[in-house]
């Protein structure tokens, strides 16, 4: 029955696209229902119309391919209240991608995860690790007929480590995270791994798996990391070269630390050995810019070896600020190649660097284990204008920890509170760091300083309302999950 | 600054804005009334089905309203700083809405001043006066036979509008038959040269929605995938065949009036007595927007009843494009305790409100439990064109499913797999992933538009 009707349709069809008259094609039945009424053709449309209606549906040209099923996190999804505020962030506010990457580590750090029909990342290279399986899913979902899909799955379903038989199953997000865990665990398991999974990959993967060597570098690892020095790529040589510095592996050639050397003097200060590195004023572009190269290039150990100093320590304690782009170039090299005792000498002289780019203060902060870090970011606070950005920069992962005690005696923090007090008058310029501000503030604050931070910024004029006051109150909504790690864990 | 009536003067364009305001400073006009802080604001219901949203700053007397107005600032800010000047204690104080709250964001993301204050043209410093909007037009007095001649020519109008309208739909079944004679495959290829004439023809015979029908039916044709075209076609032709022949049949018929020439105004229908009504807690599940030929912007607001009866509801307003991106009424998720009142119709769907009514229950008591969808989803849509098979657009609640696709085209897939419908447009990235407990979606009888529903990460709307 439905095939003759469906075969009729079709020969109606068929007429009516090229023209004429379709009557004597249409079912007998049809014909006798329109047979007395005028323009029969017409009543014939409206009989067919109906037909379709009722009776097809349009089917798939090609096989259905579902999406696998978005996964969860680790972490529960925020709060009721805290979601309309990411909504009002995202619609009213219109936060950037890179703002939005902030909030996502505060809610990490308060335990929670982001609701994906509120927002779903594009980007995920700012946002915390956990989100690596939303990436996967994201890579799985562009490209199904890759079968990339089905492999996702298959991952989702393992739940196994990793290993040179599952290694190719992996997505490159997963995988990293699956690696990342096997090495807390097992991290000789993980160099042999890499020994010999690591050349299959592109340098980009290659790169970022690396990167995982970052937090629990050992000496054990200096055999694999001096293998890659003949890696193809640059980028991928020079991460090698700088984990080996921190090692204490020098790797530089003689003639470029003497001629780094000869950018700065080193001077006894008293008879106890004391020493004082100061950089040498140079004369001209050309020269800053060779001893920014070769302060890339080099380690701290080369330049304590070129100036005859017997220790990296030595260097970091007797290192005078005296040129902020020297100092800067110092302290970027600290970070990238100096021994975790020199990056905590460093950072806790932070007060004495001023005029060092947040960069490099960000640098070298993520060298500090997070104790070390909550102990030092006050002293960052104390030293930050009134957009915090140093501070947030600092944090790291560690956002929403900072408490009011803190922020009250901060030059910032009152500069920020006058500057509210005279919004109305105040310029362009002004009213861009309040927003700036208060918007930093939300991310950095502890909960409880959040609260009191809006009623400060209320009573100095801003209405309860105001947009400015939108991070700071999801601040508010975002009481700490306990029952879940950490942010900074994660 | 305080808000005073002198103010209140000062800000109105002319005299007739504020005898216009005055008549809307009754109680019944405004189902809300609240304030915080230096903000007041309040839903006033006027012609649309939707009520207008006007919201005024204290501080600087900035204000909004979503009506359509081209006078700034319209008759409904001034009522309401009006009532707010004069009683202050009838507005409640209440948490700041979310279409307040991005009132304000919107203010400050432009004009990144708060202080601003509203300039007031000199030409509007003109006598105007609070007090002479307040005086009573005197009432005129009926003569029965000036009364007796306006509604004979009334009915003659009405004749001669029917009369015109029937040419009008003579022509259109004349038209639609040479577009079967020539070959749809060419109405297809060249849809708007061909509907532009006749749909000139119908605005003519005072056929105006039939008119913006034929006008919308390029670009609605053009939305449908190629390969589905020819029987979206034939079912948009067989529809219009059916429509023009049951008002030939029945020209005083309210609902097929309505879909050939013109719909009644809200005051009309809330004043039918036969008309259907219903109080029940409604949710907003969806809005649609969009620009016609005509120049018109069409705003759909879908509503799903919570409780017994007719599970949907249709809000439909229209107004000029010109009048630049208008504020949507509710938001998606929103409940609202109301009596609507129904168009007629075989299958009563388009509403307007009649009364709303404050809702004691948090909005998440209703929002989290959606009714359970029929296994059949389609069959609501069979049992509409039993009823009124001219219908098109018909809203429906789907079962648990997925979204899948098959080539560029997304699907609505049943979780048992034994049911898949097309969507109309590519949804957002995150949609695809979820595993959608329920959804609510509008079938056309070729594609899904889909609206909102519940998944496993909670609520979701097409439109996030």
């Amino acid at each position: 029955m439905t095939t003759d009707l469906l075969k009729s349709l079709d020969d109606l069809k068929g007429i009516w696209l090229m023209g004429g008259s379709a009557i004597d094609r249409a079912p007998k039945l049809w014909q006798d229902a329109v047979r007395d009424l005028e323009q029969q053709e017409l009543a014939l449309v409206a009989l067919a119309g109906q037909a379709i209606s009722f009776a097809l549906q349009p089917m798939p040209t090609r096989q259905l391919v579902v999406s696998p099923i978005l996964p969860a996190l680790p972490l529960p999804a925020t709060p009721e209240p805290a979601r309309q505020m990411i909504r009002f962030l995202l619609k009213v506010v219109k936060l950037t991608e890179a703002q939005m990457a902030d909030v996502i580590r505060l809610l990490t750090a308060r335990g929670y995860a982001v609701n994906p029909i509120d927002y779903m990342p594009r980007n995920y290279s700012q946002l915390p690790d956990l989100y690596s399986v939303w990436e996967a899913w994201d890579r799985a979902e562009k490209a199904p007929a890759a079968g990339t899909a089905s492999a996702f799955q298959n991952v989702s379903a393992l739940q196994n480590e990793i290993d040179a038989e599952n290694w190719d199953q992996w997505l490159p997000a997963e995988r990293r995270m699956a690696l990342a865990e096997l090495r807390r665990q097992r991290p000789r398991e993980v160099r042999e791994l890499l020994a010999d999974k690591l050349p299959t990959l592109p340098a980009e993967e290659r790169f970022r798996i690396l990167e995982l060597f970052n937090d629990n570098l050992c000496p054990e690892d200096q055999a694999f990391l001096e293998g890659l020095m003949q890696d193809r790529s640059s980028k991928v040589k020079q991460l090698a070269q700088s984990y080996l510095a921190r090692l204490g592996v020098s790797t530089c050639l003689d003639e470029d630390s003497i001629e780094f050397a000869q950018f700065f003097t080193a001077t006894n200060v008293d008879l106890n050995g004391i020493l004082k590195i100061t950089a040498n004023p140079l004369k001209t572009p050309a020269q800053k810019k060779r001893r920014a190269v070769l302060a890339s290039k080099l380690s701290l150990q080369c330049l304590a070896t070129g100036l005859k100093i017997a220790s990296e320590e030595q260097l970091v304690h007797g290192w005078d600020h005296v040129d902020p782009q020297a100092s800067d170039e110092f302290v970027r090299m600290v970070a990238a190649t100096g021994s975790e005792k020199s990056v905590a000498s460093l950072a806790r002289r932070i007060e004495s660097l001023d005029g060092i780019s947040a960069e490099a203060l960000q640098l070298l902060f993520q060298r500090l284990s997070p104790q070390v870090r909550r102990e030092l970011l006050p002293r960052v606070l104390s030293n930050d204008d009134a957009t915090f950005a140093a501070t947030l920069m600092c944090c790291g992962n560690m956002l929403g920890e900072i408490a009011m005690e803190q922020l009250v005696p901060t030059l910032a923090f009152n500069e920020l509170l006058k500057i509210c007090r005279e919004e109305a008058s105040a310029n362009v310029l002004k009213k861009d760091k309040l927003r700036q501000g208060l918007y930093t503030l939300g991310l950095i604050a502890k909960q409880s300083a959040a609260s009191e931070l809006l009623k400060m910024f209320t009573n100095a004029g801003l209405f309860a309302s105001d947009p400015l006051l939108s991070v700071l109150k999801l601040n508010t909504c975002l009481p700490h999950n306990d029952c879940l790690p950490r942010g900074d864990d994660l | 600054m305080s808000l005073s009536t002198s103010k209140i003067t000062e800000l109105a364009p002319d005299q007739e804005s504020l005898n216009a305001a005055n008549k809307l400073m009754k109680p019944n006009k405004w189902p809300c009334l609240a304030q915080h802080e230096h903000l007041v604001w309040g839903e006033c219901q006027g012609s649309g089905a939707n009520p207008y949203r006007t919201v005024f700053d204290q501080v600087n007397l900035g204000y909004k309203c979503t009506c359509p107005s081209r006078k700034f600032p319209c008759k409904h800010v001034l009522a309401l700083m009006w009532m707010f000047a004069e009683a202050p204690s009838n507005f409640a104080p209440a948490d700041v809405p979310t279409w307040v709250s991005d009132w304000v964001g919107r203010r400050r993301n432009t004009d990144g001043s708060n202080s601003k204050k509203p300039e007031v043209p000199a030409s509007n410093k003109q006598a105007k006066s609070l007090i002479a909007a307040q005086l009573a037009e005197p009432e005129k007095a009926i003569d029965p036979e000036i009364e007796a001649r306006r509604k004979a020519a009334s009915q003659k109008r009405s004749q001669a509008t029917q009369q015109s309208i029937a040419t009008g739909l003579e022509e259109l079944q004349q038209w639609l038959a040479d577009q079967l004679r020539s070959g749809l495959s060419t109405l297809v290829s060249d849809p708007t040269s061909r509907c532009r004439t006749i749909a000139a023809r119908l605005v003519d015979a005072k056929a105006q929605a039939m008119a913006s029908r034929l006008d919308e039916l390029p670009s609605r044709i053009l939305l449908v995938p190629s390969e589905w075209r020819i029987d979206w076609l034939i079912q948009e032709l067989g529809r219009i065949v059916l429509i023009c022949r049951a008002w030939m049949a029945d020209p005083d018929d309210a609902e097929l009036t309505r879909l050939v020439g013109s719909s009644e105004t809200r005051d009309s229908i809330i004043a039918l007595n036969d008309a259907p009504r219903l109080c029940s807690v409604w949710e907003v599940i969806g809005e649609q927007v969009s620009t016609r030929r005509d120049g018109l912007v069409s705003q759909s607001t879908w509503l799903m009843n919570h409780g017994d009866g007719q599970r949907f509801a249709l809000l439909l307003d229209y107004f000029p494009a010109s009048l630049g991106k208008r504020s949507s009424s509710f938001s998606v998720g929103e409940t609202i305790l109301a009596e609507l009142v129904f168009y007629p119709a075989r299958h009563p769907l388009r509403a307007v409100i009649a009364e709303r009514k404050q809702v004691d229950a948090p909005n998440a008591t209703f929002s989290d439990c959606w009714p359970i969808p029929s296994s059949d989803p389609l069959s609501v849509y069979r049992d509409v064109l039993k009823l009124s098979p001219w219908s098109s657009d018909v809203p429906l609640l789907l079962p648990r499913g997925r979204l899948a696709q098959s080539g560029a085209q997304t699907w609505w897939q049943s979780e048992d797999e034994s049911l898949c419908l097309p969507i109309m447009d590519k949804p957002q990235k995150s949609i695809l992933g979820l595993e959608l407990h329920t959804a609510a979606a509008v079938w056309d009888g070729m594609a899904l538009k889909l609206l909102s529903g519940r998944s496993q990460w909670g609520p979701w709307s097409y439109d996030n």
